[in-house]
């Protein structure tokens, strides 16, 4: 292994950073409903990374992020869930004692409809309505990175639509057909 | 058929991620369900919002701190791993590829003002482990809590040595060593195994079997020891370690390398099913009684090794009665015992059209396909790639009477099929796009009258293959651009020089290639030359054409090394292009490769959103395949898609003088852009309908007023050919929709009832981005077959080829002597020899599938 092949790498370790930072952060804070234990998650996620081979996570590279990620970001819960004890519903809906990762209110922007109504969802919902529509993957892969088999994946995200379907049309007060 | 609108499958067709079997099926619901439809729109709705809404959450970033300890574990760690495809190529780079290198990692941190520059100041936690290196530090949670001896079932099964069993679920924490794995008690001796440790996270990620042992008829104890944890034994019931694989948890292949069964009864599967998702060899023999041996979709799309890639052969007799079923990809085998007996099907069960098995024989037959009839086996050679679009359905006009698709011209799949076939093989079915096919010839459409962009051709008659259809060419003629008066053209070529092109076919193909194009330019033109392998380099700024021996000696001088890092030339070979921007000329990039991206921006979406970004600033980008095997066809067709260009394969130098001399002015200047066609049919005269090709270019019927939709570029004195299938009004054709009820039937307007269509095509100028109309109305005018065009003949016999090599549905009566019969009639003048060729790219496709087929007809 010489400098050279060390130097492909390193770009596509910077590579992958530069694409998927904001996006896993993001996402995993949603799953710790706290800024900086995401942070601390995503540098854990990408540190892992560096000791990956590009030719093995070849056309995978995205979906191992997104696994490895959730998987640091769910053990974190875990153990700060046995601290304040909630179930899933609960921490789902509940404002956490830290500011939300958007921070909407300070910066006086008005969240979206939809980013609203997406907390409101079930926990399992609302993760992979976020991986497919926020974070553009498919199926197969949100089935790979949640160990939900494919089927389950799809009610899921049938039903979280359906519900926000509902509730888009409530808040507009418009009847569609059926 | 009927569908629950509350059915999750709706969602999943919305999505796009429905196989084509469930599609058709869905499809098939929504066709006589208006409802279901509506649900369908609504759903539709609600999934563009929350793609749009849920995008504008923010995306925080990480601390520079965070950032620092990154860089550091990416410059402290080496891996492990083998790197089979670099490792000798890299030693033989000069001087200029370390200069390469060099300039690669400048123009690396230029690129970043934000970022801090890498510091080499390590921090570390001073620790005493000698030789050990330890991870940078950074804060993890340890609690001590956490150390239990846990029971939680493993997810799989052990076998034979070499087989991983997957602990991630475990969660085996906590260690600083991998541990000692113990195996005792049950009855058997001999098994071994030991624990695969990842330290920088801490934990055991699988259990390596590297000895099955033999005489277990129990599971046996298997305990970790020591690794810095306390002792953890797994749950008895799941692991079992015998000779035979039994019991009904799931094997799970963890690692990416070859499982290899060797030994008869490998596989007793009573019921069930085994998937395999990875190409697999099998060298003894496999029963199967009962359940199904499922080749899915994962199994043949050549992500594989490279070596037998994409091919599972099956060169020992196998027993099964459960039947075979392929999804995607194919078996390839010598002999009718290769396979078992019992129905099989390729991925379509249960619609009647199932191929009979091939009978037991016992001399060995050539590798050809099963059964006798076109619908072949086929084999993909190792590391291709292909989309899978389906295939456009007939549909029923008083349900959908508005077709809408994007206009193509690349032409890519002609020039792939004609490889295939001269290496003796059928192509893989999703390589065969008739609609490039068709656009691969040159039609004798009229040009179009002076300060019009566009011509439209219609002609209609009787459909070859199926008597009792009718069949409609709609042919689009761009306008001619005489070479005087073609605009400047600002030219960069991003040419990969990886080692992977360095057969004749590639990189010294493209060199010739560029002699003949350089020959075409003068003093209105400028050329670049940006080369990329393991980094980008710009090898030639971009120069003025008359300044030719600079330019060919700097094409001459390319030499093909190193592995493929496609993201930065891209940019640098827009940066050319912008830098000198030629206003109302022809900006374009022209990318030369096989398609074998391997370092770098890996994820073909980003690298598709880059192309995006790019193109809109008035630099298209066109897709030059070369060489064979590894091409990523797909991503190939994406870029050029996005770069609002196209793609065309070159596979000799007769195919580059094609598009480099003859097709110049196609290749470089686009007439129009995002041009699309809408058809609309008249019910009282056209039941239903089929567009033949074009799967990949469908549109909603609101996406042909959509100005932002992104669609088909056309390029100066292009033809573009789409064909139609129309089942007539008055035969008896599919069973009927029942007259509706309830919704009011308005009369049609008069004096069109005797229209078969109107053409509607939308297009916009090369620096617009408002697009324009142009209509035409089409009546039938049962045109008699001795009537029709040269060109329509010609169409109609390359579509039915297509069909046969897809092994279609809707093929009719079609066959290969047909074929021949079609062609030789729509011939004609046949300039360039192109429909010759033609015909005996048919005529050997037929030897392959039938041996012995006559030679001359």
């Amino acid at each position: 292994m010489n400098r050279a092949d060390d130097h492909a790498r390193q770009d596509w370790v910077r590579s992958l950073m530069r694409e998927h930072e904001g996006a896993l952060i993001r996402y995993a804070a949603s799953i710790t409903g706290d800024l900086e234990q995401a942070r601390d998650v995503v540098q854990d996620t990408f540190v892992r990374l560096c000791a990956q081979h590009p030719t093995r996570l070849q056309g995978h590279a995205t979906e191992w992020l997104f696994t490895v990620c959730r998987n640091r970001a769910l053990d974190v819960r875990r153990k700060e869930s046995r601290m304040q004890p909630l179930c899933d519903n609960q921490l789902a809906g509940c404002a956490s004692a830290d500011p939300p990762p958007s921070d909407a209110a300070e910066q006086g922007e008005a969240r979206s409809q939809a980013l609203a109504l997406l907390e409101t969802l079930p926990d399992n919902q609302r993760e992979v309505i976020r991986l497919k529509f926020q974070n553009g993957l498919s199926y197969r892969e949100i089935s790979r990175i949640t160990n939900l088999s494919v089927s389950n994946v799809g009610v899921l995200i049938h039903t979280a639509i359906k519900t926000m379907r509902r509730q888009f049309q409530a808040m507009e007060g418009v009847s569609h057909e059926t | 058929m009927k569908l629950d609108p509350n059915d999750p499958r709706l969602t999943a067709y919305a999505l796009g991620e429905l196989d084509e079997f469930e599609r058709a099926t869905v499809e098939a619901a929504l066709r006589d369900n208006p409802e279901l439809r509506r649900e369908l729109e609504s759903i539709r709705r609600t999934t563009d919002r929350l793609t749009t809404e849920l995008q504008t959450e923010p995306c925080p970033e990480l601390t520079p701190q965070q950032q620092r300890a990154i860089e550091e574990s990416l410059n402290e760690l080496t891996t492990t791993e083998p790197s089979f495809s670099w490792s000798k190529l890299w030693w033989t780079l000069g001087f200029a590829g370390a200069m390469a290198i060099v300039l690669g990692s400048l123009f690396l941190h230029t690129q970043k003002p934000a970022r801090e520059q890498q510091q080499t100041v390590k921090l570390r936690v001073p620790n005493e482990t000698a030789g050990r290196d330890e991870p940078p530090a950074r804060q993890l949670p340890w609690d001590a809590d956490q150390r239990a001896t846990r029971r939680v079932a493993p997810t799989s099964t052990a076998l034979t040595g070499g087989v991983v069993i997957n602990a991630t679920s475990l969660n085996l924490s906590k260690y600083i060593g991998a541990p000692y794995v113990a195996i005792s008690a049950g009855t058997g001796t001999g098994a071994t195994a030991v624990a695969l440790f990842d330290y920088i996270s801490g934990t055991v990620t699988g259990i390596l079997v590297t000895s099955a042992g033999a005489g277990y008829t129990n599971a046996p104890t298997v305990t970790l020891i020591g690794g810095g944890n306390t002792n953890f034994t797994l749950d008895r019931s799941a692991i079992s370690l015998a000779a035979n694989v039994s019991g009904s948890s799931g094997l799970f292949k963890q690692s990416a390398g070859t499982l290899m069964l060797n030994g008869t009864n490998m596989i007793n599967l009573v019921s069930g099913v085994v998937t395999m998702n990875v190409a697999n060899t099998y060298t003894g023999g496999t029963v199967v009684n009962g359940g199904i041996v499922d080749f899915n979709s994962g199994a043949f799309r050549g992500h594989g090794p490279k070596v037998g890639a994409g091919l599972l052969t099956l060169s020992g007799n196998n027993t099964y009665a459960g039947g075979t079923r392929i999804g995607y990809g194919g078996i390839a085998i010598d002999n009718a015992n290769r396979m078992g007996a019992g129905a099989y099907s390729l991925g379509r069960i249960g619609d009647g059209s199932n191929p009979s098995a091939p009978t037991a024989g016992t001399a060995p037959v050539p590798w050809q396909q099963y059964p006798a009839r076109e619908d072949a086996l086929r084999y993909y050679p190792g590391g291709e790639s292909y989309e899978a679009y389906g295939e456009n359905p007939f549909v029923t006009v008083t349900e959908q009477p508005l077709s809408t698709f994007g206009l193509d011209v690349d032409t890519a799949s002609y020039a792939n099929i004609r490889r295939f076939i001269g290496e003796r093989q059928l192509p893989p079915r999703d390589a065969v796009r008739i609609e490039e096919m068709l656009n691969y010839f040159k039609y004798n459409y009229a040009p179009p009258p002076s300060g019009q962009p566009f011509a439209l051709h219609v002609e209609m008659a009787e459909c070859p293959w199926n008597s009792a259809h009718r069949l409609a060419l709609i042919g689009l003629k761009a306008k001619e651009i005489p070479a005087h008066k073609r605009p400047a053209s600002n030219l960069v070529f991003l040419i990969d020089v990886s080692g992977s092109m360095q057969p004749v076919n590639k990189l010294p193909l493209i060199k010739r290639a560029f002699h003949l194009l350089v020959g075409q330019l003068d003093e209105r033109d400028r050329v670049a030359i940006v080369v990329y392998a393991s980094n980008a380099r710009i090898l030639l700024r971009s120069t003025n054409a008359t300044d030719k021996d600079r330019i060919l000696a700097a094409i001459d001088s390319l030499k093909a090394d190193g592995s493929t890092n496609g993201g930065e030339g891209i940019q640098w070979a827009y940066e050319q292009a912008r830098q000198n921007f030629i206003v109302g000329g022809v900006n374009r990039v022209i990318l030369c490769t096989d398609g074998d991206f391997n370092v770098g921006i890996t994820d073909q979406n980003s690298l598709v959103s880059l192309i995006q970004q790019q193109a809109k600033s008035g630099v298209f980008l066109s897709v030059l395949g070369f060489g064979m095997g590894n091409i990523k066809d797909s991503t190939m067709q994406k870029l050029a898609d996005k770069g609002n260009g196209h793609y065309a394969y070159i596979d000799d130098l007769d195919e580059a003088r094609k598009v480099f001399v003859e097709q110049l002015q196609a290749t470089l200047v686009t007439v129009a852009k995002d041009a699309k066609l809408q058809v609309e049919f008249n019910p009282a005269v056209a039941q239903s309908y089929r567009l033949i090709g074009y799967e990949k270019r469908r549109l909603r019927a609101q996406d042909f007023n959509n100005d932002r939709k992104d669609a088909g570029e056309v390029g100066a004195g292009h033809t573009v050919t789409a064909l139609y299938e129309i089942i007539p009004a008055s035969s008896p054709g599919e069973p009927g929709v029942d007259p509706l009820k309830y919704q009011p039937q308005p009369p049609p307007r008069r004096g069109v009832s005797d229209e078969a269509m109107t053409v509607k095509l939308r297009y916009k100028e090369p620096d617009s981005d408002t697009s324009k109309l142009l209509t035409a109305a089409v009546k039938d005018t049962q045109q008699r077959w001795n009537k029709t065009s040269d060109d329509f003949r010609f169409a109609a016999a390359v579509a039915e080829f297509g069909m046969l090599l897809r092994g279609s549905q809707y093929s009719g009566n079609a066959n290969f002597d047909s074929v021949i019969d079609l062609a030789r009639s729509g011939c004609g003048r046949d300039e360039g020899g192109y429909r010759e060729e033609f015909i005996s790219l048919v005529r050997q496709a037929q030897r392959i599938v039938r041996p012995g087929a006559p030679d001359d007809r």
